[in-house]
């Protein structure tokens, strides 16, 4: 990444700054430091990449969790069982990014070392965006994945009750000359985000994603966003991917499970969240030189697939978020106003002053 | 319709597959892997992978696109990782092995994955993820296969529909199975309908001009969409990267060629991780997880329409063992056409 000027656009903070702010704020917040390093670098990933509602605001539901009683800012990283290629670790309640860092960190030593390294983590807080764990192991050289479950937000399919939460999941390669592949899912068939972006704009969601109040589908995204009953992508085709997701993360961590999980909004209580960590060396499969100009080859086809009717670029995954990712690096960050608002008076009552804009 | 089909004992079925194959020169292990494969698609129903591609598999033994008898070789290997050479071999004489290694290494290290260069198509990837169930373990099989799906906005064929398949293992429920392609329908799905002379759901295909169809036979000869759109590519792009980018193999992406070209090696590569429960917790603790899990899923009440929800595998596991007991349906063409294959090499069907 090129070298970011020192002074920011107007109306823009520098990452660095932005960083340096979040890690002060935890610290103070009662966060080891090496921890509140992980997560303001976690924070940081998500606002360089204009994914705002992931980024640096989370500083502000820590402050709430942690005071609440909800979220733990210390835990024992020491793994719960260990093998050569696996482990598990306990997050005791801790901020998820830093269970997750942390998780990634070890998946990448122990697959340096044999190949492959996959780490269960238990007991985590919020998690965040996914695409920051594979996105440490493509740092790297490597490739990596990260599941996560969450609080209930999908019936199984076939039935109108939910269960399942809708299990987000990243996978990320590094590649030669072009950015890295980051590919950022959940199984639902609509997330979230795009449903409260509907609302606020006052339109509807596209049919076959949500159930409405008598179990039937919805269009109207405040009648979704209400029932919290989503719908999987492709059918009973997400709807198994989610359930596969919840093998690999709440059963396999020993950590609780579907109707378990808490949500966020309760301040006060663990939310029991768990992430499947993934890392894989390519060098112990083929020359890692060979492997990137492989996966160059392989996007260079993908781009050179004629667009459709109204589509100006074939692109592939986490290409739009890299090339904002460079612009944000270079002339700063545009944190919305009132975010940048609620962070300085945060930083304001522990005595860290929020970066000159 | 006059000809009823046939029903043939699973044990049959498996018997002649292994001894086509044995005339034809495969090693009697590798004969009884695929014997015992295409029974077990069969059994569940997944016709299309089944007994029914054995003309296939001799055609492509016949004419050198397959070699019946290749050396697979172990190209690279770490105590939880290993590539396989196959030498061209049949996917699933090349998918078992290595999902067997794959085995061995999660039951030494945790966590085991074994990658497969130029192999064939897996057939029913569930196969494989079952083999790590069987064993306790959780098992995770992906191949790449011929491009008929399109990147999300474009509109040339890329990846294959990139079939994978997960199975985890329960106590006393049977175990989870879910088999999926990342397109919105599989290949298999369509000649289903071609043979049944129904039409495409809208939404799933695009005809070689790129224009929306709903014409299975169009489709076929057009592209396939992914499952979800973005979603369903991204996770097709990502399996591509695990299969042929990272086996090192010949060809991948668009370069993989058919499996109708009986004379070529089609260069298909697998990515089998098995996962060793008992590195996480105590084995039992898992299985009776696993179980609460299906419970739950068993006691959501069902939307109006629908009987029971059902945990991905448990039709094809109520399917199996009725077929086990009565035998498996074959129609009367591929009957037929089994029976002159069989006294061509002198083994009886």
């Amino acid at each position: 990444m090129s070298p970011a000027t020192t002074r920011p656009s107007p109306g823009r903070i520098l990452a660095a700054d932005l960083r340096a702010f979040a890690e002060a704020v935890l610290e103070a917040l009662g966060m080891p430091a090496d921890d509140a390093a992980i997560a303001a670098d976690a924070m940081v990933y998500s606002d360089l990449r204009g994914a705002f509602g992931t980024g640096s605001n989370r500083l502000l539901q820590i402050a709430a969790r942690s005071r609440g009683g909800g979220l733990a800012l210390h835990a024992d990283w020491t793994p719960v069982r260990e093998t050569a290629a696996t482990a598990s670790l306990d997050a005791a309640g801790g901020w998820g990014p830093v269970a997750g860092g942390r998780g990634m960190r070890l998946a990448i030593d122990k697959a340096r070392a044999v190949g492959i390294g996959v780490v269960v983590v238990r007991d985590s807080d919020v998690t965040a965006a996914m695409g920051y764990y594979p996105a440490l192991a493509v740092r790297e050289g490597l490739v990596g994945l990260a599941i996560t479950n969450s609080v209930p937000l999908m019936p199984p399919w076939g039935s109108s009750q939910r269960l399942l939460g809708n299990q987000a999941f990243a996978i990320g390669a590094p590649a030669g000359h072009h950015p890295p592949l980051i590919f950022d899912s959940s199984t639902s068939a609509y997330s979230m985000g795009l449903m409260r972006a509907a609302r606020e704009r006052g339109e509807p969601i596209p049919p076959g994603v949500a159930l409405g109040r008598d179990g039937r589908e919805t269009t109207d995204a405040a009648e979704a966003l209400d029932t919290l009953l989503l719908l999987p992508m492709g059918g009973h085709r997400g709807g198994g991917l989610a359930i596969l997701w919840e093998v690999l993360t709440g059963v396999l961590s020993g950590g609780r499970t579907t109707t378990q999980i808490v949500g966020m909004d309760h301040l006060d209580q663990a939310m029991g969240l768990s992430l499947f960590l993934l890392a894989l060396d390519p060098a112990s499969f083929l020359p890692p030189d060979e492997f990137r100009a492989r996966v160059d080859r392989l996007i260079d086809e993908v781009h050179a697939s004629p667009p459709a009717p109204g589509v100006t670029r074939v692109r592939v995954p986490g290409e739009r978020k890299d090339s904002i990712a460079v612009e944000f690096e270079r002339g700063g960050i545009p944190i919305p106003a009132p975010q940048a608002t609620a962070m300085a008076k945060l930083g304001a009552e522990l005595g860290v002053s929020f970066p000159d804009r | 319709m006059s000809e009823p089909n046939e029903l043939i004992d699973a044990a049959r079925l498996r018997a002649f597959v292994a001894a086509v194959l044995e005339r034809l020169g495969m090693p009697e292990d590798d004969a009884v892997t695929v014997g015992a494969a295409f029974a077990w698609a069969d059994l569940r129903g997944i016709t299309a992978q089944g007994i029914a591609k054995l003309p296939l598999l001799v055609g492509r033994i016949r004419a050198g696109g397959t070699p019946a008898a290749p050396a697979i070789r172990v190209v690279a290997e770490t105590p939880a990782a290993a590539v396989l050479n196959a030498a061209g071999a049949w996917g699933q004489v090349a998918g078992t092995r290595a999902m067997r290694l794959a085995i061995v290494k999660a039951r030494a290290t945790g966590a085991g994955i074994v990658v497969v260069r130029d192999t064939t198509s897996g057939s029913a990837m569930g196969w494989y993820a079952s083999l790590a169930a069987d064993e306790g373990l959780v098992g995770l099989a992906i191949n790449d296969t011929t491009p008929l799906q399109a990147p999300h906005g474009g509109t040339t064929r890329v990846l294959g529909n990139q079939a994978f398949a997960i199975a985890a293992p329960a106590a006393r429920c049977p175990t989870v199975i879910f088999d999926s392609a990342t397109t919105a329908i599989s290949w298999t799905g369509i000649e289903a309908l071609i043979a049944r002379g129904e039409p495409l759901t809208a939404g799933l295909a695009l005809d070689a001009s790129g224009t929306p169809t709903i014409d299975p036979a169009a489709a076929l000869a057009g592209i396939l969409l992914p499952i979800g759109g973005h979603r369903g590519f991204g996770l097709s792009l990502m399996w591509a990267v695990l299969t042929g980018v990272l086996s090192g193999g010949a060809r991948f992406g668009s370069e993989i060629t058919p499996i109708a070209d009986l004379a070529r090696s089609q260069s298909v590569s697998h990515f089998m991780l098995a996962l060793d429960p008992s590195a996480w917790l105590p084995r039992e603790r898992f299985l009776a997880r696993v179980d609460t899990l299906v419970d739950q899923i068993h006691a959501s009440p069902p939307m109006a329409g629908v009987q029971a929800v059902l945990v991905p595998g448990e039709r094809a596991a109520a399917l199996a063992a009725e077929r086990e007991r009565t035998g498996v349906p074959v129609v009367p063409e591929l009957s037929a056409r089994l029976r002159s294959l069989g006294a061509e090499l002198g083994v009886a069907w």
